[in-house]
């Protein structure tokens, strides 16, 4: 409540004090407070009701669905439904390959976070300097346009880039006498193949990400900074980093998420629809993928609904831990 | 420190000339202020002196050593911004040992920092700061912003010190005080400063010497007595001074001594013949007109309705216009007891020496010989360079 209704309510109690002596000052404030509360909470509700509705139909109850038949042995079309506690989960972590998945998971997002922050950074800091260009908003686009193609359309010509006999990634290494790689026929080079791809695709959003928090160091102080005879290296570290964190810790929250939720271009470049995918010996066998192969191909959905609760417990824990360490290092002006 | 030179300084940012070959000339230890209204160039002058801000032509010189390609890290320049730009990320003993710990040659880390840490204890005392120099800048009152901007330009020991109207975010009182701090340290450590403000008042107190400029020229440079009592132009005349300078129209042509409501004496009104197409402006400033017949000495009298009378405390402000003359308007200061209200008509009259001439085409003052542009230095340099380059 605002501090000017609160005054006009005090005066208002006053005014009614002053008419009827019997009634104690406080309790007719207090009164007049609740139902002004009650208004102004209803009409909030109201207005929100809309948004809300939209999310609890299609978020929260699916959500909330998705842990229930964790507990339960269910599948689409069987009629039986039952209780089976924790069997699931115990399945779960009595299956190898699950925990291979989590530790392919864990490989892809440990090695997309740095590579995706660095990257970003780096390219928005050149970026920066190309903005007040002329041509800055075409290089800013050019930037950003592999983030609006469907990841779908373009993993399959990243799959035709990397084919080991006629593929362009190939050509190139060719070009740069460096041996040729199996790319996606290899166990070892097939997620790093996928991993490229996914950084192609998501750059350009960490980017304007990255200028956006860019465009907030205020001019003034890397200009002061260099009156205090800092050296770039030492202007960038020292004022423009620190002053950008919270912008980075924004950024790699982002790619962590989307890390463990990489799906689509895992799915298409290691074998879409024509089956294989997650290969070779599962070398791409994700936990976002084993869940959709867990429900979609081996039509086990109470074990991929444990299994995207456990998922879903990773990000948050991550996201938690994260969290903690940010408050160390990131500086909110 | 410093002795600084501007010789043809300009700033040409695409078409516009924003800063137009100014000429000036400062002392070592001088306390100049660059005075002008809003967008007449003085940020960008002084960020051309500071090297933040590539000159487009015409030299900058520090002593005898041209400065022009000089990185602005190597200049020994310490700026203070309006805005301060302390690093909020920073503590306050950060913010003040950061230029030096930049600085940082070869030699011992232990003693370096020992170093630092006396030079910010020194200066915190200066700048009586110590007590916050384990707070964050958000943590700070403006004044004590503003105190540890200062701190970290003086820090390095700058040879030049340069502050870009660092007052006008505080509020009055606190300014006035600055002001006067602001005094203190230039005599206890005289650097040469540029000072830039669009405060008359600033700029009269705290200037050996006074640069008003106006659309990226210097309109004049001199000590503030001296520009306040004989201004180089009409500009400068109304500009300075709260409120400024009266300017009324001498006719043209064959009544170039005649305004009408305004009679002048012949020795002024004939002042007027030397002026240009569209003849002279008569100025005199509020504080000279006196009442007539209070002194002997009054000259150029006129008669004046009075339209609102402001009452400021220490005297009263009328605005009127001329009786016969209503495009003449008049505003004159009076003593506070001096009863007058609204549409009372009272005679004026001023003494000689404050009644001033000026070319209505050009603005410049036509009444005696002065040099344009203030300094000495200006016309030397001009001469020089006409020398030379013809
Ligand atoms: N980077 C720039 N590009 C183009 N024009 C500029 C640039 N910087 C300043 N100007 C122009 O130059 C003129 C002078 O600017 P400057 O900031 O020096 O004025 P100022 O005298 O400091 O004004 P103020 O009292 O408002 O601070 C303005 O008209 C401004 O629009
Ligand atoms: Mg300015």
């Amino acid at each position: 409540m605002s501090l000017l209704q609160e005054r006009a309510e005090l005066a208002g109690s006053a005014r009614q004090r002053r008419e009827r002596p019997t009634m104690t000052r406080s309790a007719q404030a207090r009164r007049a407070r609740r139902i002004r509360h009650l208004k102004d909470h209803l009409v909030a509700y109201g207005l929100l009701s809309p948004a809300l509705a939209v999310f609890v139909v299609f978020f929260y109850v699916p959500a909330a669905y998705l842990v229930y038949i964790s507990f339960f042995h269910w599948g689409v079309l069987s009629s039986s439904t039952s209780f089976v506690g924790l069997e699931n989960f115990r399945r779960l972590f009595a299956q190898p390959l699950f925990w291979h998945a989590l530790a392919t998971s864990g490989y892809y997002t440990l090695v997309m976070i740095p590579a995706t922050t660095l990257l970003a950074l780096g390219i928005s800091l050149v970026l920066k300097e190309a903005v007040t260009a002329r041509r800055g908003g075409v290089w800013r686009a050019a930037v950003f346009l592999p983030h609006v193609t469907p990841v779908v359309a373009t993993s399959i010509i990243w799959v035709w880039i990397f084919n080991p006999q006629f593929g362009l990634a190939n050509f190139v290494l060719e070009k740069l006498h460096l041996p040729a790689l199996g790319w996606l026929d290899t166990t070892q080079w097939a997620l790093p193949a996928v991993m490229i791809d996914s950084l192609w695709h998501s750059l350009g959003l960490y980017v304007i990400i990255f200028l956006a928090g860019l465009a907030n160091v205020p001019r003034e102080l890397v200009e002061v900074a260099r009156l205090d005879g800092a050296r770039r290296s030492r202007i960038f570290r020292r004022v423009i980093l620190p002053l950008l964190s919270p912008t980075t810790f924004f950024v790699v929250i982002l790619a962590t998420v989307n890390s463990w939720q990489a799906f689509s271009q895992i799915y298409t470049m290691t074998g879409g629809p024509h089956g294989g995918a997650g290969g070779p010996a599962f070398s791409t066998t994700t936990d976002a993928l084993l869940v959709y192969q867990t429900a979609f191909s081996f039509d086990h959905f109470s074990l991929a609904a444990a299994m995207a609760l456990v998922l879903f417990v990773i990000i948050l824990l991550l996201t938690v831990i994260q969290k903690w360490i940010s408050n160390k290092v990131v500086f909110y002006r | 420190m410093a002795r600084i030179e501007l010789r043809g300084l300009t700033k040409q940012f695409g078409e516009s000339r924003v800063v137009d070959e100014i000429d000036l000339m400062i002392d070592d230890g001088e306390f100049v202020v660059l005075l002008g209204p809003s967008g007449c160039g003085k940020t960008t002058t002084l960020r051309m002196i500071a090297g933040l801000e590539p000159i487009s032509s015409g030299e900058l010189v520090f002593d005898d050593k041209i400065m022009n390609d000089e990185p602005a890290e190597r200049r020994g320049v310490g700026m203070v911004f309006q805005n301060y730009a302390l690093y909020p990320h920073m503590t306050v003993a950060a913010n003040l040992s950061f230029g030096l710990a930049s600085r940082r040659g070869r030699g011992s880390r232990r003693v370096a920092r020992q170093k630092e840490r006396a030079r910010v204890q020194e200066i915190a005392r200066l700048l009586e700061i110590e007590h916050v120099l384990d707070r964050r800048p958000k943590e700070l009152s403006g004044g004590q912003r503003q105190r540890v901007a200062l701190g970290r330009a003086l820090a390095r020991d700058p040879d030049v010190f340069l502050l870009d109207e660092p007052l006008s975010n505080l509020d009055a009182s606190l300014r006035d005080k600055m002001r006067m701090e602001l005094a203190r340290l230039h005599a206890e450590l005289p650097i040469t400063t540029l000072y830039v403000t669009h405060d008359q008042g600033e700029a009269l107190t705290l200037a050996d010497q006074l640069v008003v400029m106006n659309g990226g020229k210097i309109a004049q440079a001199g000590s503030p007595r001296e520009i306040y009592a004989r201004p180089a132009d009409s500009f400068v005349a109304a500009f300075l001074g709260s409120p400024g300078m009266n300017l009324w129209p001498l006719g043209a042509g064959d009544n170039a001594t005649h305004q009408e409501g305004l009679r002048l004496p012949d020795k002024i009104a004939s002042l007027s013949a030397r002026a240009g197409r569209l003849g002279a402006t008569v100025g005199i400033r509020p504080e000279h007109l006196h009442i007539a017949g209070t002194r002997s000495d009054l000259v150029a009298h006129f008669t004046c309705r009075v339209q609102v009378v402001e009452n400021l405390g220490s005297h009263l402000l009328l605005h009127g216009a001329m009786i016969d003359q209503a495009r003449a308007d008049v505003v004159a200061k009076l003593e506070p007891q001096f009863d007058v209200g609204r549409g009372d008509t009272i005679s004026f009259g001023a003494r000689a020496e404050h009644v001033h001439v000026f070319d209505a085409e050009s603005g410049a003052r036509i009444d005696d010989a002065i040099h344009r542009g203030g300094t000495p230095l200006h016309s030397h340099y001009r001469r020089q360079r006409e020398a030379v380059i013809g």
